[in-house]
């Protein structure tokens, strides 16, 4: 792909255009991290509120009733239901793989095989998450491995 | 649909390790399975492999997220095949009702369930292996 980076005119505002034939995966997932980089998710601890970056989670727990995002030495509620965090970070690093658990695959270290065909998935904090067996074609799409192998 | 394809997935691997188990124990009776006719045994087994291989799909439609729970569900599976195996071996012809039967065919399962693991790991491992090349690939940068 090739890159252009034009100087505006004085007073105009900056924009990025994206000319492509078809807007595949990669490329929702760079606009994707664009726009989240600057974006903001409000969390909440015993000590106040805090505006964590997406790429300072490591992965959201439901836990009765309540979601937590888990960063690399602190956890922090937050207000969203699962379902809404697997929308809002659909086109992310963040992927479904539980029933509880949202995790954000690029802190995933190395994935290892466990029971019935379940894996774990190893974080950089050194926490590991289970990757349930229903959720693993999911993970295969992310990573962009097909059915039958890469 | 998922619950068919998991169905059909098991179907395949119980259905071999029925096989195994039927011929295990038929060899093992006292009979020899003399009594038995080839054509009705195959259906038998390919029954007995579809029962099973319905209630693995149906324990294992449950997801659990801890080591405990896993393990209480594998040792319920394991006593509803045998229940069944039993139940299925007994009707059929396959094994004698007897302590020594019994004992051979809840052996047999033991010996499937430790063959269907092992399959289970490698094709995991291989799996795990692609999600590995995979991940350090897409954040070789990172």
């Amino acid at each position: 792909m090739k890159i252009i980076i034009e100087t505006p005119e004085q007073g105009a505002e900056d924009e990025i255009v994206n000319r492509c034939a078809e807007l595949d995966s990669e490329l929702m997932e760079l606009i994707y991290a664009l726009k989240s980089g600057r974006s903001k998710l409000t969390a909440y601890t015993e000590d106040g509120i805090v505006k964590l970056s997406p790429k300072e989670i490591f992965y959201f727990e439901a836990v009765d009733n309540k979601v937590f995002a888990y960063c690399e030495k602190s956890v922090y509620e937050v207000k969203q239901k699962l379902y809404e965090l697997e929308e809002s970070f659909a086109n992310s690093d963040f992927i479904r793989v539980g029933k509880s658990v949202i995790v954000n695959v690029s802190k995933i270290v190395k994935i290892s095989p466990s029971f019935n065909g379940r894996f774990e998935a190893h974080l950089k904090n050194g926490e590991k998450t289970v990757i349930s067996r229903q959720y693993v074609p999911e993970m295969k799409r992310k990573l962009n491995i097909s059915e039958g192998g890469r | 649909m998922k619950f068919i394809t998991e169905f059909l997935e098991y179907f395949v691997i119980i259905t071999t390790g029925v096989l195994i188990i039927c011929a295990i124990n038929i060899s093992l009776s006292e009979t020899h399975g003399e009594s038995l006719e080839v054509g009705v045994t195959l259906w038998e087994i390919v029954g007995a492999g579809a029962a099973t291989a319905f209630v693995t799909a149906l324990v294992y439609r449950r997801e659990c997220n801890t080591k405990k729970k896993f393990i209480a569900m594998v040792i319920i599976h394991y006593i509803l095949i045998c229940a069944i195996m039993i139940f299925m071996g007994v009707s059929f012809g396959w094994m004698d009702l007897n302590i020594g039967g019994i004992i051979m065919m809840t052996v047999s399962v033991a010996l499937v369930y430790l063959f269907t693991y092992v399959i289970s790991y490698i094709s995991a491992k291989h799996q795990a292996d692609e999600f590995n090349k995979a991940l350090k690939e897409k954040y070789k940068d990172k």
